[in-house]
């Protein structure tokens, strides 16, 4: 999407690295190069060439003093250092340093064959320039993508060169060939080793020395009890309940959790007991008008001897009581009957209807994280490094990813229409209730509540349902871990996000954040220069002292909000969305897992046009506004009132007025 | 999925509606149905029935629609209760907003309180329909349910009637009408009256092609009228270009060594002086004299001194697989509820990709890709060569010209393309579409397969906007020609033959176009104006078109909702917006130019707003298609043109246009640009010439879609049916 990132040949979508803009690092220095890959770019698209004839004419004739639009004054907003790279010079992010660099290392590149270059190891990525070739090649990976090393056999360039494998998390997989004797060489295999698995190492993750600082500060974008506010709580039957201050009922949970109001803290802690990890069923959302809730909790352990718990049963009475509209309660288990069978032989289980009155199960039939696991396997295998064009849908098929990314969205969907037009309270959960529980709810929430569709109420879902709720993103991604194969890894985040996506593409005016902001949560999820995914927990977060030591992540985004925004995004309050949740509507997010092919090179910048279209809009505005004061004060016409009708826009504010 | 969600669809009606309609007292204007439908000269009203509804798609805003069903000999027509009376005087409309001709029309299906029944005009119906679908060869699904209230007769005699109507025993008939109605003095008198539109061309005089070759800016050719009683070919159109110093008599000599005599004619020019031919193959089995070969080589080579014959027949899907591949696309996405088996859902991708559509496009894409970089290369003369050359060269030239030419992008454009291309260069449009439906085989879709691969970056830019990674070289040095290809011997002329090979895809070959784009990119000093748009190749780029192809399926939410995906492009949107603040500057410093001098209308800006304007102008004149293309392609069905509310329901739709809009004082003075009249117009799909629009105002709303299941419930008098209005809270 960002052309100028594409300055070498094979990253499209390069992690925007924070504090460079990737754009003006590498447009600074490349000078005629830069423009012959634009010229490859961007062919003229009718309505691209039109666009740029009306903004060339109207800069001419209406914004003669203006900034011309390439060179918005968004573009000079550079935060903290900002060095001037020469070609051969590593770009470095404040408290990054240099571990080792080699040079004459090949790059055996899958699409375009070898190249020979420099590789350098830093604490925090690996940068690779070539500059055989016309234009100059660059690449980087961060350490943190990178899912594990290996050595693979390279017989065509000689018994003394070895090659190796870096396969990385976001689906793609360089290879390099270098000497063997060469202590450069060396160097860099154990500095990559190192600093790609830093925990492995007995050293810390990349965040926690990245010095950058930001003008907003992210980890102040969630504030649970603001939040909880926002959707009207406490009110009568709910409580903001202070129980697990010190993680004491729950050790996954957060600190503060709403649950209804006059339970008995004893009753609480047995509830607890009968809940697996102790997830007891807690508030996540309350529809502003029906006072319906989506409630989250882990499965209950049930067990083969079908235990019971009165306090439980009761609990759940009192969250379906709270509702006055409805008598009934729907319980959506994640997972396939069959599954949950198994779970109860082995003292898990699920609510049985006999013994909660009144009280709906229904499985969602949505495999676990394991399958999961594979399914992203298969995917990179079919997108990296060839594509089979003639078999492409076939082999998507053969994924099943889509097939679950529908189940998701299914799944979601007859969450939010229960409460929406069924007006009854959801109690959502899994097996342990911070996987598919928790995409299950963000998603529902997603689809309910347009506070969760602006750029800051994106942030808050995440920090409250995933990141809150104890997703264990240190265990599902790995950070720094060199264990590649522990069964605990799964995509379930990627899978939420893909999620997203498919709704945006279905609604592409509902959301005020934009496909970069999606891709670069994704790149930072694994990337470990912000602190916004450690841990698995809240527990663990406030003892590893996260929030004080590293940046969030939210800090860069909301720094350079502009970047992340959708211009046509329309504020539809209260629509709820139902996307389509088939497979003939939804689509492989091509432009996140297959962009590392360089055949994907998107063409047209659309998204510069409508940038330069913002900011010319926003000159016209004014000029429009100054004109017309002056036409008012020298003619005083009363004809004139009729331009005043125009809404005043301030940046880049949505087409539409709110719906 | 929803369980009893608030999407339920509402009716509109009017209390007294049930009345009126049963109880009407017949009172005939001319030419017109006493419930309102308009009737052409010649047609008349077969069936009707009475208190039908019509599902609206997504696109029309969703719900029923209550009104009258008609079937006429050419036509299902359908008028809604509460439309406007038809004015007598006004021109007749060839297809209304929710009419279908019956030619279009694949399938009828009648659905019972328990089962469903494929109409065919044999069989009898055991039960009353209490819903009629139309599945459309266009690969839209229309669908009716009859009332409580239509009588039973009613609908079972329109669900006969339609079905053998369409499907005439004596093929032909289905078209008698149109030839008939075409033929008629009111007609004729209505298409003579009718304004030619200036900016396209038809291709049908001498002076059009001129026209073509000055546009073109291409030299030594001329225009041939040799063909001008078709005793050369039939198949050919009366005036082709040749190259200049060929005369007619020897140009009369060449006719005979070509299949069907369709020698080699040109068709464009790329602006860096290469020429595009187009031919069918050599006849063989004619004894060549040598000034014949002289001749051959002379309308071969043109004014060039290389030639690069591409054969068409090879590496490309046959017209069979095509067709092929169309029936099972049809059949994926129609979902035809009368099929025993359905696709499940999960084997989606799986079947569609056992169509091998995408695959025949990708295939033509590439093919055009290729010809469009021979052709960058400059100097040269590329001649497709097809067998018959009246499918794919068809398909191949006209995608040629898209991807290169920024004109043929444009409606006009893109109209007149079609027109030389296709009609004028005598694509089998009858056979292929099958009217007749006396023969499967030759039935054919390439005009669909052309309009898939986007015609316009609007309709769906993934497809052209990108850079093909194609593998494709010349085989330099291969001088030899086969001897299949031409008659005669190589090295005889003044320059090589060479045919274009693409060699297997191997990981060293693979950037080979690529590497050809880039090298011709860096050699340039200055940005090339003339880079083609290649499409991304790439398997996962090319995407079903899914506005196209899956309309027909029922589905009601999404992409409607708040915003339709395949509304007016946000850059467009906003580039539009950015035209009406321009627009409200001009005023402004027109208003105010005695006092301050604004420098407003610069010569730039006046260009700009031509630029604007021809936009805005085509954007609606795709509904006219029916209108300017009525020597033989009026029988498409209108294409549900969005925009066509009423200028204040539209206005009130759109609360970011600004209210003074409809209200502005003829603000065509504040445009420097003279319009021409006859294409300000319809906005239904009338056939003849529509007064021009006297409301001036109304163009400056019309110009992008607007939400058309917002705007369609705020117009509305009967209460709103648009998901927007009804559903969410």
């Amino acid at each position: 999407m960002d052309k100028q990132s594409s300055a070498g040949s094979e990253s499209p979508a390069q992690p925007p690295v924070p504090s460079r803009k990737p754009t003006r690092t590498l447009g600074g220095n490349t000078g005629s190069r830069q423009a012959s890959v634009e010229t490859l770019d961007s062919p003229t698209g009718s309505h691209v060439e039109w666009c740029k004839q009306l903004i060339a004419a109207t800069l001419n004739s209406q914004v003669s003093a203006g900034l011309p639009p390439e060179v918005p004054s968004r573009d000079l907003k550079v935060f903290g250092h900002q060095p001037v790279v020469q070609m051969d010079e590593v770009p470095l992010v404040p408290g990054e340093t240099i571990r080792a660099t080699a040079k004459d290392v090949m790059y055996i590149c899958p699409f375009s064959g070898a190249l020979n270059g420099t590789l350098t190891v830093t604490d925090y990525k690996l940068y690779f320039v070539s500059l055989e070739r016309e234009p100059y090649f660059l690449m980087d990976v961060n350490l943190g993508a990178i899912s594990r090393l290996e050595t693979i056999s390279v017989q065509s360039n000689g018994e003394n060169t070895c090659g190796m494998e870096i396969v990385c998390k976001d689906m793609r997989s360089p290879r390099f060939a270098f000497k063997k004797e060469e202590q450069s060489n060396v160097d860099v295999m154990e500095m990559l080793t190192k600093h790609a698995f830093p925990l492995s190492h007995d050293l810390s993750l990349f965040a926690f020395q990245f010095k950058e600082e930001y003008p907003m500060d992210g980890w102040k974008v969630y504030d649970p009890v603001a939040e909880y506010k926002r959707q009207g709580l406490p009110n009568e039957s709910w409580t903001i309940s202070k129980l697990n201050s010190n993680y004491e009922v729950c050790d996954t949970y957060p600190a503060l959790l709403v649950i209804p109001n006059n339970i008995d803290e004893d009753d609480i802690r047995r509830v607890a007991s009968f809940r697996a990890k102790h997830r007891i069923p807690v508030l996540s959302w309350i529809h502003p008008e029906t006072q319906a809730t989506i409630v989250r909790c882990s499965q209950p352990l049930v067990g083969p001897s079908d235990h019971r718990c009165k306090e439980d049963e009761r609990y759940l009475q009192t969250i379906m009581d709270a509702n006055a509209q409805s008598h009934k309660l729907t319980i959506f288990d994640a997972r396939q009957s069959s599954v949950a069978d198994t779970n109860k032989a082995k003292d898990g289980g699920y609510e049985s209807e006999n013994f909660y009155p009144n009280v709906e199960l229904n499985f969602l039939d949505i495999p676990n994280i394991h399958v999961m696991r594979e399914s992203l396997r298969k995917l990179k295998e079919v997108v990296y490094p060839t594509i089979d064009d003639q078999h492409w849908l076939s082999t998507i098929d053969g994924t099943h990813w889509l097939e679950y990314i529908r189940l998701l969205l299914a799944g979601a969907v007859r969450i939010a229409d229960k409460l929406e037009s069924g007006k009854s309270s959801v109690v959502v959960h899994c097996s342990d209730g911070w996987d598919r529980t928790a995409q299950l709810t963000s998603l529902a929430m997603l689809m309910l509540d347009s506070h969760y569709r602006t750029l800051r109420g994106f942030q808050v879902l995440l920090e409250k349902e995933w990141i809150g709720f104890g997703h264990k993103f240190a265990s599902r991604v790995g950070h720094g871990d060199e264990n590649h194969a522990n069964s605990e890894r799964s995509p379930l985040f990627v899978q939420f996000i893909d999620c997203v996506w498919q709704i945006m593409r279905q609604f592409p005016a509902a959301f005020e954040f934009n496909e970069l902001f999606l891709i670069t949560i994704l790149d930072h999820l694994y990337s470990c220069l912000f602190g916004t995914f450690f841990c698995n927990s809240e527990k663990e977060r406030v003892e590893q002292e996260v929030q004080s030591k590293t940046v969030s992540l939210w800090s860069y985004i909301n720094s350079q909000a502009e970047d992340f925004t959708n211009p046509f995004y329309v504020d539809y309050q209260h629509h709820v969305l139902y996307p389509l949740a088939s497979l003939r509507h939804l689509e492989l997010w091509v432009s996140y897992y297959v962009r590392w092919n360089p055949r994907m090179r998107p063409q047209m910048p659309v998204h510069e046009n409508l940038k330069e279209l913002l900011f010319l809009r926003a000159e016209l505005q004014r000029k429009a506004e100054e004109l017309q004061r002056e036409v008012l004060s020298s003619h005083s016409l009363s004809s004139s009132s009729e331009h005043n009708s125009s809404p005043s826009h301030g940046g880049p504010s949505p087409l539409h007025t709110t719906a | 999925m929803l369980t009893g969600s608030r999407t339920t669809f509402k009716v509109r009606q009017i209390p007294d509606v049930k009345d009126r309609m049963l109880s009407h007292s017949g009172h005939h204007t001319r030419g017109r149905d006493m419930f309102g439908l308009c009737c052409l000269p010649g047609e008349c009203v077969l069936q009707r029935a009475v208190l039908v509804r019509k599902k609206l798609s997504a696109k029309e805003g969703g719900g029923w629609l209550s009104g009258t069903l008609f079937c006429t000999h050419f036509r299902v027509a359908f008028v809604p209760q509460d439309s406007p009376k038809p004015d007598d005087n006004a021109d007749p409309v060839l297809l209304g907003d929710h009419d279908v001709a019956l030619a279009s029309i694949e399938k009828v299906v009648a659905v019972g309180p328990s089962r469903t029944k494929l109409v065919t005009p044999n069989s009898s119906l055991k039960f009353t329909p209490e819903e009629l679908v139309l599945y459309c060869r266009d690969l839209r699904v229309i669908c009716f349910l009859f009332d409580r209230l239509t009588p039973d007769t009613q609908a079972v005699e329109i669900t006969y009637t339609i079905a053998k109507t369409y499907q005439p025993l004596r093929a032909g008939t289905i078209l008698s009408f149109q030839n008939a109605a075409l033929g008629s003095i009111e007609m004729k008198q209505f298409l003579s009256n009718r304004r030619r539109d200036p900016n396209m061309n038809w291709f049908e005089s001498s002076i059009d092609w001129e026209q073509e070759l000055e546009r073109a800016g291409a030299t030594g050719w001329r225009v041939t009228s040799v063909n001008d009683r078709f005793e050369m070919s039939t198949s050919l159109s009366r005036f082709n270009v040749v190259p200049q110093k060929v005369l007619d008599t020897e140009l009369k000599k060449t006719f005979a060594h070509f299949n069907e005599g369709r020698i080699p004619r040109w068709c464009w020019r790329h602006p860096r002086g290469s020429d595009l031919l187009r031919m069918a193959s050599f006849q063989n089995n004619i004894y060549h004299e040598k000034d014949d070969i002289r001749n051959l080589e002379l309308v071969l080579f043109g004014v060039q001194q290389v030639c690069v014959v591409v054969d068409l027949g090879e590496e490309m899907p046959s017209t069979a697989d095509i067709q092929l591949a169309h029936t099972r696309l049809r059949a994926l996405c129609l979902g035809d509820i009368s099929a025993s088996v359905s696709v499940p859902d999960d084997k989606w991708l799986s079947t569609l990709e056992g169509t091998h559509w995408q695959d025949y496009i990708r295939c033509c894409l590439r093919k055009a890709a290729e010809v469009a970089c021979l052709l960058r290369g400059g100097h040269l003369t590329v001649v497709l060569q097809e067998p018959e050359d009246r499918d794919m060269n068809c398909v191949v030239s006209s995608l040629v010209q898209v991807m290169c030419d920024p004109h043929c992008r444009t409606v006009p454009g893109f109209q007149a393309l079609v027109q030389k291309e296709w009609i004028m260069a005598g694509h089998r449009f009858l056979s292929r579409i099958n009217y007749h439906r006396d023969s499967d085989k030759e039935e054919l879709s390439l005009s669909l397969l052309t309009l898939s691969h986007p015609p316009l970056p609007l309709l769906c830019p993934q497809h052209v906007d990108g850079m093909a990674g194609s593998v494709f070289l010349l085989s330099r040095g291969s001088f030899s020609s086969p001897s299949n290809l031409l008659p005669w011997r190589s090295g005889t002329g003044s320059g090589s033959y060479r045919k274009s090979h693409r060699r297997a895809p191997s990981a060293e070959m693979l950037p080979g176009l690529e590497r050809l784009l880039r090298a011709c990119s860096l050699s340039e000093a200055s940005p090339e104006p003339h880079e083609p748009l290649l499409p991304l190749l790439l398997g996962p780029c090319v995407k079903v078109w899914r506005d196209c192809y899956l309309r027909g399926a029922l589905h009601a939410q999404a992409f409607t909702h708040p915003m339709p995906s395949s509304m007016l492009h946000p850059v467009e949107q906003l580039a539009w917006e950015v035209q009406q603040l321009r627009e409200k500057l001009a005023q402004a410093s027109t208003s105010s130019s005695s006092s301050c001098s604004s420098s407003s209308s610069s010569p730039s800006s006046s260009r700009t707003s031509d630029t604007l304007h021809i936009r805005r102008e085509s954007r609606r004149s795709d509904s006219n298609l029916n209108q300017n293309a009525n020597n033989g392609t009026f029988l498409f069905p209108s294409s549900r043109s969005t925009s066509h509310q009423p200028p204040a329901a539209r206005a009130s739709a759109r609360p970011a246009t600004p209210p003074k809009a409809a209200s502005r004082p003829p603000a065509t003075n504040t445009s420097p640009q003279p319009r021409p009249a006859g294409r300000d117009g319809p906005k239904h799909t009338f056939l003849f010439g529509h007064q021009p629009d006297n409301r001036p105002a109304q163009r400056y709303i019309a110009a992008p879609h607007s939400k058309p299941s917002r705007s369609r419930s705020s117009s509305s008098s009967g209460g709103s049916s648009g998901i927007s209005g009804s559903s969410l809270q």
